[in-house]
């Protein structure tokens, strides 16, 4: 299973993985060189901002270089193939994205991406990167969002005292103003974690989150 | 000198032993069991993950409650080991060979009860070597000028870099890309931005936190999405959970021949705690009266590197607590929790932050303690976790590090910002790039520029006067030595055996 080291076909110059690193590595000294292009070096006893950073730049180039050159010339058995999973950071990284545009709002270009809070934020972000595993179970995964973002709300908001955002702007301009802001979080919280509870009753879900059906570990 | 260290010691228990900190210390080697027994998330992972959350907390208790974390997950990993043949931690690799022998003999409790106690007569060892070595070490360390001080970080990244295995040509990139990291955003002197392409973000500089938690928190889960889950088979403990007499006479000469090696060999940049199991196993076996014993269930096979890796836990603290000097990942965390609260590690600290240093110190023993006083009872339990699928775990933490993040600054920005390096991590490990080294140049960056300057002030620009300073001139001497003897063959080989043992 690990990468490939076929015997019939050799691995493509541009698949190896010391070529790649080689040439993202000798890029990454090129743009840093660019970069430091308008600062001043100074002279050795008092060198300026930008001594450094051309140093770095020098000797990032060098390695870089080298471990193209390694990449190329290395025979096809010390080779390795540069293989990269899709689902699992893609998924992983929409979820990332999804939490951090929805927990307070994101202007993306001429959207307004709204503030959807933890209680919305929280579950994508389970959800979606809980997909990105190839044995996501996607009752499960609500069955967790449901349970984390409520237990996850209280603990952080209201233990570490953390000023996070819990619930959708609409919602809370929608509530009365006698409701006050402390407990409506709280309640919606209990609320996350009591409904996860419920549908992990109703599927069927034992302590584990393992059903019946699962195999038992053996002896 | 025994009497001023009986005093600091004194003083440190004061402050450990105060209710928060003691709470902060048992949670800290709780949750290192936790993920020390948890495959797929170790102690660097959480440490990052985690390190926002301690932003509110108090520094004293933050270090102590990470420090909990680290020596914890070595206690975790044992467990694992034994019962499922599964290492939960790269250092307790070894404890698999006798340990596991011993549980399918049904002797899995006393494996587990000479693992526990070894590791705490060691840890109490080497807590008493970093003690005793405080003081010493950092007058040596504030004796240094500038120059000095940079050569002797150039050393101790020339260690690390060359200790951790992996090719040396992609350590070293990856190193100063770290550093070059350290170096974007205003510049210390003129607050000109540089480095930053425009972008407001990169001129708040790179946070630690942020990038720690992508790079090894969100990296650690991509790369374990790729593999498959197996079931592991655990074998129920069955059998008393204390060693008899007999036992602890068997092992008493493995652990402590174990504080002792794993002590020395923690001090070490890279990979000294994983370095000291081996080196320990190595030892008892070739010592030992009967050598075929070993991988059946030789009880020195266990208690011989449990003591190791845990004495190297807590010595592998040394360098940073007395000179500054983190040596592994791990360290540069700690250092960088400490940078967040205002506190610079180093020789001064011992000085200026007398609270941190020996209460950090004298925590250290007792978590050593309550580790062994929880984890025995706790054993059902742990065994319990281990079958939580990864499927569920792993969107939790995905969970924990977005929240986490985000609760610092209640910037979205900060939550992409841990995506991108989530992603950039995976790629990094798919290019078998180290991002060890990355961390370790980006928490020494800022310190190597400034030293550099001062030390080229210092000599009014003249190289030769630079390295005219003997202790400057033997530290980068001996950096250059280091780094011609790791390329030459038989060293790159040795090297690459070590590297293995960690993946």
């Amino acid at each position: 299973m690990d990468g490939n080291k076929d015997t019939e076909q050799p691995i493509r110059f541009r698949a190896r993985i010391d070529v790649v690193g080689g040439i993202l590595v000798s890029a990454l000294a090129v743009l840093i060189w660019y970069g430091s292009l308008g600062l001043a070096v100074g002279e050795l006893r008092y060198f300026g901002s930008g001594f450094m950073p051309r140093l770095c730049a020098a000797a990032l180039l060098f390695g870089g270089l080298v471990l193209l050159y390694r990449g190329v010339t290395q025979p096809d058995s010390a080779a390795e193939r540069l293989v990269l999973a899709k689902r699992g950071p893609l998924m992983v990284g929409l979820g990332i994205l999804l939490f951090a545009l929805t927990i307070r709002g994101y202007p993306v270009g001429p959207l307004l991406v709204p503030q959807l809070g933890l209680l919305v934020a929280d579950p994508l972000a389970i959800i979606v990167s809980g997909l990105g595993s190839v044995e996501a179970r996607p009752r499960e995964l609500i069955v967790l969002a449901l349970c984390l973002s409520g237990f996850g709300a209280l603990v952080f908001v209201e233990l570490l005292g953390v000023p996070l955002p819990v619930l959708p702007l609409a919602v809370e301009r929608a509530l009365p103003a006698g409701w006050g802001i402390d407990w409506p979080p709280r309640i919606a919280a209990i609320a996350s974690m009591l409904a996860g509870a419920a549908l992990a009753w109703r599927f069927g879900f034992g302590p584990w989150g393992a059903t019946a059906s699962e195999g038992e570990t053996s002896r | 000198m025994m009497g001023q260290l009986l005093e600091n010691l004194a003083h440190g228990f004061s402050i450990s032993f105060s209710f928060e900190n003691l709470l902060l210390c048992m949670i800290g080697c709780l949750v290192g069991t936790l993920i020390g027994v948890l495959p797929g998330i170790g102690p660097l992972a959480t440490i990052a993950i985690l390190l926002p959350i301690t932003y509110n907390v108090d520094p004293v208790g933050a270090l102590i409650m990470l420090a909990g974390i680290y020596y914890g997950a070595q206690y975790g990993g044992s467990t694992t080991a034994i019962l499922v043949n599964m290492p939960g931690e790269a250092s307790s690799v070894v404890t698999t060979l006798d340990g596991h022998a011993m549980a399918k003999e049904g002797r899995a409790g006393k494996a587990l009860g000479i693992a526990a106690i070894g590791s705490f007569i060691a840890g109490s060892f080497g807590v008493v070597v970093v003690a005793a070595l405080a003081t010493p070490l950092a007058s040596v360390a504030l004796s240094f000028n500038a120059a000095n001080y940079f050569a002797l970080m150039v050393l101790g990244l020339t260690l690390a870099v060359v200790l951790a295995g992996g090719s040396l040509v992609k350590a070293s990139c990856m190193l100063v890309i770290g550093v070059t990291m350290a170096l974007a955003g205003a510049d210390p002197l003129t607050a000109e931005p540089r480095l930053t392409f425009g972008f407001q973000t990169l001129y708040d500089r790179f946070d630690l936190g942020i990038v720690a938690m992508g790079l090894f928190g969100i990296a650690e889960i991509l790369r374990n999405l790729e593999l498959k889950e197996g079931r592991p088979t655990i074998t129920p403990v069955v059998g008393k959970l204390l060693p008899d007499r007999k036992d602890l006479r068997q092992s008493a000469g493995a652990i402590g021949r174990g504080s002792v090696l794993g002590s020395i060999l923690g001090i070490l940049p890279g990979n000294g705690v994983i370095l000291a199991s081996f080196a320990s196993y190595a030892l008892e076996k070739r010592i030992a009266k009967d050598p075929s014993r070993f991988g059946k269930g030789a009880i020195e096979g266990v208690a011989g590197p449990e003591s190791a890796n845990n004495a190297g836990a807590q010595t592998a603290f040394v360098p940073l607590l007395t000179m500054g000097l983190p040596a592994t990942a791990t360290m540069a965390l700690m250092a960088g929790a400490m940078m967040l609260h205002g506190v610079l590690p180093g020789p001064q600290m011992m000085d200026m932050h007398p609270d941190m240093f020996w209460g950090v110190v004298t925590s250290m023993w007792l978590g050593n303690a309550m580790l062994v006083i929880i984890n025995l009872p706790l054993i059902g339990i742990w065994v319990k976790l281990l079958r939580v699928p990864y499927r569920l775990l792993f969107p939790a933490i995905v969970f924990v590090c977005c929240i986490g993040i985000f609760s610092v600054g209640l910037q979205p920005a900060d939550v992409i910002q841990v995506g991108i390096f989530g992603l950039a991590g995976y790629l990094l490990a798919k290019l078998k790039l180290e991002a060890a080294p990355l961390l370790l140049g980006l928490v020494l960056g800022s310190l190597l520029e400034n030293n550099l300057r001062r030390g080229l002030v210092l000599s009014r620009g003249d190289i030769v006067a630079f390295l005219g300073d003997p202790l400057t001139l033997v530290l980068l001497a001996l950096s250059v030595v280091i780094v011609i003897t790791a390329v030459l063959p038989a060293v790159a080989q040795r090297r690459s055996e070590i590297a293995t043992a960690d993946e």
